[in-house]
């Protein structure tokens, strides 16, 4: 097996724990965490198979859509804390 | 203006109009976004005149052709669906500042901050309607996903931003199953264009797990049962400019994809069995949605049920893959946007006048509010599908289909469906119009302006019109029918 | 490939794969986050094995950094009094759980039968990309897709950016969510030293994307640490959302690319298809202002829109 192949099965798993603790947790700050853990579990994935052959030229596509990926993976990231703390705040009986 | 301008306009002008609005100071964003509303819509008119004049055009970004580059294509679905979009805007540009500034609940700022974050939401719509690219469509949809969860939290009272974080969860992790899908997709044919990922798709175990991946993510975003749980709370607790834009547009965003995806790329693997549980879960959707509509005593929440009952007609054409069938989901998906965001603007302006949704206290209410009393009646004859509207001739479409088929099952669903929609909708009207004012209630009442009541008349009127005029986007449509419909 | 790697690549994906589990079954959300923040880190190292150092710096300073550090706030923020939030319902018995068990491993079956069934080798754009850099504005192929071939979905991950700052806003004022260590001389005469690095280092990172990995990306990332490390020091304040200046400069990214793609339709050559010879001109313009927006928006995003009046209190 080669080196690319065993990552995006990482990926694969990472992907399957994040979806199990997606639904089984309960705070929705973790299920925040879970949905960046899948993410990076499904960029493993765009990459090992960017170069899943050795010898083969690295493929620049899937780099570049991860890089995308991270970014709007952060950017919804940071909109749901800030809901989340709207919320919190709500909860407290400040406005 | 070249022809294939008019599409990286149509994406470009509301981004822009999006940044200069959330830059303005808050006093000129009703009228640049009233201003930009006007532009947008002639834009898109003017490309479904084109498209219906030349037919489909294509444009690739930046002069590279696919697979390298990304391409934008405009054919009849995408012209109708742009059309609808700019039908639906027009009116709520002149509702919608109206509504924010009589709706004392929501915060000052709702009003200010709905501009910049409809026209984020306009842009992915004409995006995904445009999108021949399955990773730019994923861009395409966390913009339209992560604008919807900011409009619902306008609300700002507690409900709204708990609906809101649900639906952001919920619409992230749809978004992941998307995704997981375009990665396996590019890992079996190295493209991410859909015609030509469908051009050489091969039924491996990658294609059959990228088409149940992306199926079930974008299943959550368009909400079909059982995927429906999270949309009645973030419909109805949204401000009702917002639950239009939603029940109307939002959701047929990620069903359009689905349909692409489904009839382009993946019809030479076979849809057979796969194709029937969707049909199934469409007819699910139909019976639960209208049960749980009539059970409801809040009208926002009745109308979101309603639309998890019609967003299950949109599916049959999955079982009934016949080209009648698919000119019937198209037309409900334009008639249904029309009725429902003028149902849901109607909605918004009892809840104004009456302070307070509750149905069992509407006692009469249609004599202090007879117009917005008949948008109802009217939206109602649509989503009913009474002839002349456009939910008959859609309804009809689809009826001729399964019955051409022999699908028993689905005759009886889309007839039953009509009367489960009665089922729902009569009552509510039956409080409006019977019964006496209660003297009490008198002090809470103010009259509407006409900014406030035309605009979902206008709507309404529109759905109706669509079914004497059916035979305009049936043409549209023709130009552009996939070749793996039977 | 020797066995001393090919233990070493085991080893790596079993402890990413251990971390993973370990933060999402963390008994407290502190623990959560700085075990998510060591799972970002290794990411980074994965990528640099996997040739990636685009995203391995990206993942080191976004992923890892960026997210950490929201999330930290954010849980300094959660963790005042009572604050009801929706915690949803904990799955009950044992058929439900049995259920979810059965989706995750069914998940990874059919992924890891699908990855082992792909065609080899694999088809790729590669053969498509290198050939094309010539007549692309960058020379660095990862470079070359982002903001050449593929602009168009960049342009619109950066309207996702100042989208999330617009939707973040449209919430209303937060406080600034960390004590501040205002009066600490030390941290506050590092962040003097550490700043014009800070800036000259992603002007660096700017310029060197043209040709290697880097680009605007890390650039604005190292810029939003340095502006993060000012807050923090109490040399700076956040910026006051009701200025229109301030909100111009964050949507000058987007305003920049969607000028240069407007600009090139207009003048006749199609959206984003740079004239010759300026197509390195106006990626290096449009990657500075990605920069700037870039540090900015996360800035935005850590210390939220104040208020002048609450930011005097």
């Amino acid at each position: 097996m080669n080196m690319a192949l065993w990552f995006t099965l990482v990926g694969a798993a990472l992907a399957a724990i994040a979806l199990h603790a997606f639904f089984s947790r309960r705070h929705p700050l973790r299920r925040l965490i879970a949905l960046n853990i899948m993410g990076s579990g499904i960029f493993l994935v765009l990459i090992g198979l960017a170069r899943l052959y050795p010898g083969t030229l690295p493929d620049p596509v899937p780099h570049a859509m991860v890089l995308t990926g991270i970014v709007v993976a952060v950017s919804a990231t940071a909109f749901g804390l800030v809901l989340l703390r709207r919320l919190a705040r709500l909860g407290r009986g400040e406005t | 203006m070249n022809p294939a301008d008019l599409l990286v306009w149509l994406v470009l002008l509301p981004v822009l109009l999006a940044a200069l609005l959330f830059v303005a100071p808050e006093g000129w964003r009703t009228r640049l976004g009233q201003l930009g509303t006007l532009l947008c819509a002639s834009l898109a008119l003017l490309l479904a005149w084109q498209v219906l004049q030349h037919g489909p055009i294509s444009v690739a970004l930046g002069n590279w052709q696919p697979p390298l580059g990304i391409r934008l294509h405009a054919d009849g679905l995408s012209a109708l669906m742009l059309a609808l979009t700019a039908l639906v805007a027009l009116p709520l540009a002149a509702h919608a500042p109206a509504w924010f500034v009589r709706h004392e609940a929501a915060q000052s700022r709702a009003g200010a901050f709905f501009w910049p974050l409809w026209m984020f939401q306009w842009a992915a719509l004409n995006l995904l309607f445009l999108a021949g690219d399955l990773f730019n469509a994923y861009v395409g949809l966390e913009l339209s996903g992560l604008a919807a969860v900011a409009l619902v939290a306008l609300g700002g009272q507690r409900a709204a931003l708990e609906a809101a974080l649900r639906y952001l969860l919920l619409a992230l992790f749809g978004s992941m199953l998307y995704l997981l899908g375009v990665a396996l997709l590019y890992g079996a044919g190295g493209v991410l264009d859909l015609t030509l990922l469908g051009a050489q798709l091969e039924a491996d175990h990658a294609s059959r797990a990228a088409l149940l991946l992306i199926t079930l993510g974008l299943l959550i975003k368009t909400a079909l049962l059982p995927f429906h749980f999270w949309l009645p709370a973030a419909h109805a607790n949204a401000p009702a400019p917002v639950s239009a834009i939603l029940s109307g547009l939002v959701v047929k965003a990620s069903f359009v994809l689905l349909l692409r995806i489904w009839f382009e790329i993946f019809h030479p693997i076979g849809l057979g069995g796969a194709g029937e549980v969707l049909g199934a879960l469409g007819i699910a959707a139909i019976i639960w949605g209208s049960l749980q509509a009539m059970r409801q005593e809040r009208i926002k929440l009745l109308v979101a049920w309603s639309t998890v009952a019609q967003l299950g007609y949109l599916f049959l054409i999955f079982a009934l893959a016949v080209e009648l069938a698919w000119a019937g989901s198209v037309l409900h998906a334009l008639s249904h946007g029309l009725a429902k965001a003028a149902l849901f603007l109607a909605a918004g302006n009892i809840v104004l006048a009456l302070g307070h949704d509750q149905i069992h206290r509407l006692h009469g209410a249609a004599g202090k509010l007879p117009l917005t009393f008949f948008t109802v009646a009217l939206a109602g004859v649509s989503l009913m599908g009474l002839p002349p509207s456009g939910g008959f001739a859609a309804k009809w479409l689809m009826l001729q289909a399964a019955i051409d088929l022999g699908r028993w099952p689905y005759v009886v669903a889309i007839i039953g469906g009509s009367l489960l929609a009665a089922g729902y909708l009569f009552p509510l009207l039956r409080h409006a119009l019977a019964g006496t004012h209660d003297p009490r209630q008198r002090e809470g009442e103010r009259l509407l302006s006409r900014w406030l009541e035309f605009p979902p008349l206008l709507l309404a009127t529109l759905a109706l019109l669509l079914g004497l005029m059916a035979l305009l986007p049936m043409s549209l449509l023709s130009g552009g029918m996939p070749v793996s419909l039977r | 490939m020797s066995g001393v790697t090919l233990a070493l690549d085991l080893l790596l994906g079993l402890s990413l794969v251990w971390l993973a589990w370990r933060t999402l079954a963390s008994p407290t959300l502190f623990g959560a986050i700085v075990l998510f923040i060591a799972f970002g880190l290794l990411m980074a190292l994965v990528w640099a094995r996997l040739d990636a150092p685009d995203i391995a710096l990206a993942e080191a300073a976004v992923g890892a950094g960026l997210t950490g550090v929201l999330l930290l706030a954010a849980l300094a923020d959660l963790q005042q009094g009572d604050n009801l939030l929706p915690v949803r319902e904990p799955l009950r018995g044992w058929l439900l759980q049995l259920i979810l068990a059965l989706c995750a491993l069914g998940l990874f079956t059919l992924l890891t039968l699908a990855l082992l069934g792909l065609p080899s080798p694999p088809p790729s754009l590669a053969g498509q990309v290198l050939p094309r850099l010539d007549g692309a504005g960058a020379s660095h192929p990862v470079t070359a897709v982002l903001l050449d071939f593929r602009a168009w979905d960049t342009l619109l991950e950066i309207a996702v950016l100042l989208l999330a700052v617009v939707a973040a806003w449209s919430l209303g004022s937060h406080p600034h969510p960390n004590p501040r260590i205002v009066g600490s001389e030390v941290l506050q005469g590092l962040v003097r030293v550490l700043l014009p690095f800070a800036v000259l280092s992603a002007g660096y990172l700017v310029w060197r994307g043209g040709f290697a990995p880097g680009g605007a990306f890390q650039a604005g990332t190292v810029l939003a640490a340095a502006g993060i490390l000012l807050l923090l020091s109490g040399l700076g304040r956040p910026f006051n959302g009701r200025h229109w200046l301030w909100r111009a400069l964050l949507a000058s990214g987007l305003f920049i690319f969607t000028g240069v793609a407007l600009g090139t339709l207009l003048l006749g050559g199609g959206a984003l298809d740079y004239p010759a010879g300026l197509g390195y001109g106006l990626i290096l313009a449009i990657e500075l202002g990605l920069t700037l927006t870039i540090g900015l928006t996360f800035i935005a995003l850590y210390a939220g829109e104040q208020d002048a009046a609450e930011e005097r209190e």
